[in-house]
């Protein structure tokens, strides 16, 4: 189907202030980065091993408490799992479910016994430690493989969230802009990063080069000093946004109500052409933009929006594919209505039509109303829907007796400073796993009301979110301790990973293996 | 006849670690716990939270939040959580006071090898 484009609205992400934003972001970094200097003046003055790779075993009840839960929480938390609630509703508060027990079983089932075996046998690594109780370098050598190859698979989603962060904080920064435009120069001779975004492989380049300096300065103690500087972060990014959400939708029962009304979209594709074919110049058409198709004797108006940029590039007539949804639910197309009415930032390229192509009802839940707020949750793919019995118990047991096994937080266990620290440090943490997931669950299923039409590209949803709900507070500083949470959960779980791979090579491969009179000095520099 | 006697011996003299008889006694509530949550949680919503495709009958709602979500996970969520704290401040043994002791910091000199013969 083809037509004309009868309004273009801006996106959701201006914001009125962007550098208060970014103000907020920047004192956040740097006391990330001032933990990292004290630790390594306290790194110092200690045995560089046990202090750099475990602390010095002597965590305390918060240290304790937040690196655990700090290290549990991923960019899986805040952008795959909002992602899911904005993408399946209310039926993800049962996949997350399990979550209930994680402090029971992540720190009651092994925490007194590897600490007092990583005690006894004077272990620093998992590995070490695993040879310790099966007195089997095989074991070991499992251990540290497993870790190194595995966790660097797991590392990528994070970096790929923190980019994401940076990117939308800072994209309309002229410095930033600037320093993408010389990386892009850079990169566009380089076969492999030529089609990547510039913006985005400089957020990938400063995410890195942050977490590698103050992880490689501080070791183990800046990696917890942080945690507990971003779990507080997180925690109070959370509430601040749950408050700020259920104000801007007018309460859980109105947004519930009205995701009970509401049904899945089309996901489709669509493409953008010139009708002016002598006109040459690049158009542009922002991510998250609407257009309309004007209703005809044999079909009624229909609204779509595209979840990705759409470039009419110079000299060409048509823009490749992007991702599109058709809006269907009547709230959306109210809010919609609304949001033209008021004439908000509305550009009406009246040289482009657009062209919606590889139309693509949900499997599950298409025009069924309450699927948002019930199992199995709508699904794209899936005729029996998101979350199955079976599944849900899955997870269930995964998150529970899966994750008392991921080894960030089992080098944790070897770190606290007694079961007096345990006792206090698993009731805490069962405060705190419950607010940040129950809210997390409140918070995206009101998402839907706020920002329509995302469901392409979902991952987006928090980023999005923390900017419009703190322009709209009128608070656009607040934005850069709401984006500062998700970006602290990727830092926290990259930074740990990053120190358990790095003590995996230089003290169970190089150590042990390769050179077992290694000099602290050449331990220093490896690690 | 002497193998069995020593065998014998060897059984009525074994003693357990209290730390392993405590971790045994600790695992023992923990899988209790662990097993209610999951038994009530996915009992619950399995029977109540699954609307069948096509149905028309209203989800009902109660503050806002579905009362399948309400019975089926925030409950069993607040129990979970009084039971794990219930089971960390008054159930957890505290036996490592022996590991504690002859543990010592890195920048701490062992003082009890001071002085022995080397």
């Amino acid at each position: 189907m083809t037509t004309s484009i009868t309004s273009l609205i801006n996106p959701v992400l201006a914001i009125s202030d962007a550098n208060a934003a970014l103000l907020t972001f920047g004192v956040y970094c740097v006391l990330v980065m001032g933990l990292a200097v004290l630790s390594h003046r306290l790194l110092a003055s200690r045995s560089f091993q046990a202090e750099y790779f475990l602390g010095s075993r002597n965590l305390g009840v918060w240290a304790f408490m937040f690196t655990f839960a700090a290290t549990s929480a991923s960019a899986g938390s805040f952008a795959g799992f909002p992602a899911l609630i904005y993408a399946h509703g209310w039926v993800l508060a049962f996949w997350i479910a399990g979550y209930m027990a994680v402090p029971l079983v992540g720190m009651g089932l092994l925490a007194k016994r590897i600490n007092r075996m990583s005690r006894q046998a004077d272990a620093i690594t998992l590995p070490e430690l695993m040879y310790a109780r099966f007195g089997s370098t095989a074991i070991s050598i499992i251990a540290t493989t497993l870790i190194v190859f595995l966790l660097t698979f797991y590392l990528v989603p994070q970096f790929k969230m923190a980019s994401l962060i940076l990117q939308s904080l800072m994209k309309d920064a002229p410095l930033w802009s600037e320093c993408a435009r010389v990386l892009g120069t850079v990169t566009s001779k380089i076969a492999y990063l030529e089609s990547e975004d510039p913006g985005k492989l400089l957020g990938l380049l400063t995410f890195s080069l942050m977490v590698i300096v103050y992880t490689s300065m501080g070791g183990f103690r800046a990696v917890v000093w942080t945690d507990v500087l971003q779990g507080i972060v997180m925690f109070v990014g959370v509430l601040v946004m749950l408050g700020l959400v259920l104000y801007q939708v007018g309460g859980m029962s109105r947004a519930t109500a009205v995701m009970s009304e509401m049904v899945p979209p089309v996901l489709c594709e669509a493409s953008f052409s010139r009708t002016d074919q002598t006109d040459s110049k690049e158009i542009q058409i922002p991510s998250e933009s609407w257009f309309e198709f004007a209703a005809t004797s044999d079909s009624p108006a229909r609204l779509f929006r595209i979840n990705e940029t759409a470039f009419v590039r110079e000299g060409q007539k048509q823009s490749d594919l992007v991702k599109c949804v058709e809006i269907v639910s009547q709230y959306e197309r109210d809010l919609f209505a609304s949001w033209k009415a008021e004439d908000s930032a509305v550009i009406i390229p009246a040289d482009v039509t657009a062209k919606v192509v590889n139309e693509k009802p949900y499997a599950y839940g298409a025009g069924q109303k309450g699927v948002y707020i019930s199992a199995p949750g709508p699904s794209e793919d899936k005729d029996f829907g998101f979350l199955t019995i079976a599944v849900a118990m899955s997870f269930f047991m995964y998150w529970t007796i899966g994750g008392a096994g991921q080894p960030g937080n089992m080098v944790r266990l070897m770190a606290f400073n007694g079961t007096r620290t345990l006792k206090r440090s698993l009731a805490l943490l069962v405060i705190y796993f419950s607010v940040i997931y129950i809210s997390l669950v409140l918070i995206f299923c009101c998402s839907r009301l706020l920002i329509p039409g995302l469901d392409q590209t979902p991952d987006r949803i928090m980023p999005l979110l923390s900017m419009n709900i703190a322009a709209s507070a009128g608070v656009p500083w607040l934005a850069g301790l709401l984006m500062a949470a998700p970006f602290a959960a990727a830092m926290s779980t990259v930074d740990s990973f990053m120190l358990m791979i790095s003590s995996s090579l230089v003290r169970d491969v190089y150590q042990k293996g390769i050179s077992p009179n290694v000099s602290e000095k050449t331990m220093k520099r490896l690690s | 006849m002497n193998q069995t006697t020593s065998q014998s011996e060897l059984n009525s003299n074994f003693e357990y670690d209290p730390a392993y008889l405590n971790a045994l006694k600790e695992l023992y509530v923990m899988i209790g716990i662990w097993g209610v949550s999951l038994v009530w949680t996915v009992g619950y919503c399995g029977l109540f939270a699954y609307q069948a495709p096509g149905s028309t009958q209203a989800i009902p709602v109660v503050w806002g939040i579905p009362t399948w979500v309400i019975w089926g996970i925030v409950l069993p969520w607040v129990t979970c959580g009084l039971l794990t704290a219930w089971f960390a401040m008054f159930y957890i043994k505290q036996d490592d006071a022996d590991i504690l002791a002859e543990d010592f910091s890195p920048e701490t000199p062992p003082t009890i090898k001071q002085g022995s013969p080397s």
